[in-house]
């Protein structure tokens, strides 16, 4: 691809990620629990992986978190670095499956994806909230994590035709 | 989805559901008296001590945020008012069981209550 249309279109994924992200964060949170959504930000990144690879999905992620965090005006506080870690680790998780379990589709590596990007924020929680009972809230974001992980799944391998077809 | 990605569901859908048993089993209902603490900040800022038959009770905390309302009635806990978009907690509602906790992460207020209840309060 060429060097400048690769920067238009990286761009427009960062753009899509932080609007998304942000969108989640101005909805009311459509579950009853705590930590819970959609993950709609995440879809943008997984995207990215499949299209590019593992450095501009982490640059997608990590830039989304920080312009979210500066529209939402939550920058360095406890929550942006939940989100933070939370990015971090899905984006790796998801990288690491991409490249070394083919046997995995999309859809797998989404659910996995959503599962870590909890995992993250929940240990980055304990360590910055010292509270000590955090784990137990561990197999609510397991489980939450599925139906989540397997909705962006799916709508991130309906993306993906439409993207490597225009490509 | 491909044959892998359904034994991969299977096999997380049972690790979620076995360690959500587990994690039930694992805050078991509380004996009176039990024991509430609230920290703000990672500081422990009130411990309570509540009573089974304890009477409708509030209190306001400093959070980092602003203040928020904590009201508690017999056993049960829960943050009544907060001053943080989400409101996440607030929408959790009353705890009662020891070891759950209520997280306000804008505010940086945590409330949980305590497992170590019986062995503070016959000490005094």
């Amino acid at each position: 691809m060429l060097k400048t249309r690769r920067l238009v279109y990286f761009s427009l994924f960062v753009t899509l990620a932080t609007a998304l992200g942000f969108l989640e964060m101005l909805l009311p949170n459509p579950f009853p629990l705590p930590g819970v959504k959609l993950g709609l930000a995440n879809l943008v990144t997984l995207l990215v992986l499949y299209v590019y690879g593992l450095k501009e999905g982490l640059a997608v992620s990590l830039l989304r978190v920080l312009f979210a965090s500066l529209l939402g005006g939550t920058f360095l506080s406890v929550g942006f670095f939940l989100s933070f870690s939370g990015a971090v680790l899905s984006t790796l998780v998801m990288a690491v499956l991409i490249k070394y379990v083919p046997a995995l589709s999309i859809i797998g590596v989404s659910m996995v994806g959503a599962i870590s990007h909890n995992v993250g924020q929940l240990l980055t929680a304990s360590f910055l909230i010292q509270t000590p009972y955090l784990f137990y809230y561990l197999p609510v974001l397991l489980l939450a994590g599925l139906p989540t992980g397997l909705a962006t799944g799916y709508l991130a391998r309906l993306l993906l035709r439409y993207l490597k077809n225009y490509q | 989805m491909t044959r892998t990605d359904q034994k991969l569901l299977l096999v997380l859908l049972l690790i979620g559901l076995l360690t959500f048993v587990w994690s039930k089993f694992y805050t078991h209902p509380q004996v009176s008296p039990s024991q509430v603490v609230i920290k703000v900040e990672g500081e422990i800022v009130k411990i309570l001590t509540l009573q089974e038959d304890a009477p409708l009770q509030r209190f306001t905390i400093k959070g980092k945020r602003g203040q928020a309302i904590v009201e508690t009635k017999g056993q049960k806990v829960r943050m009544l008012e907060a001053p943080c978009p989400d409101q996440i907690c607030v929408k959790q509602g009353w705890i009662e069981s020891s070891r759950q906790t209520i997280v306000c992460v804008p505010n940086e207020v945590v409330i949980y209550i305590d497992e170590e209840a019986s062995v503070d309060a016959t000490t005094g």
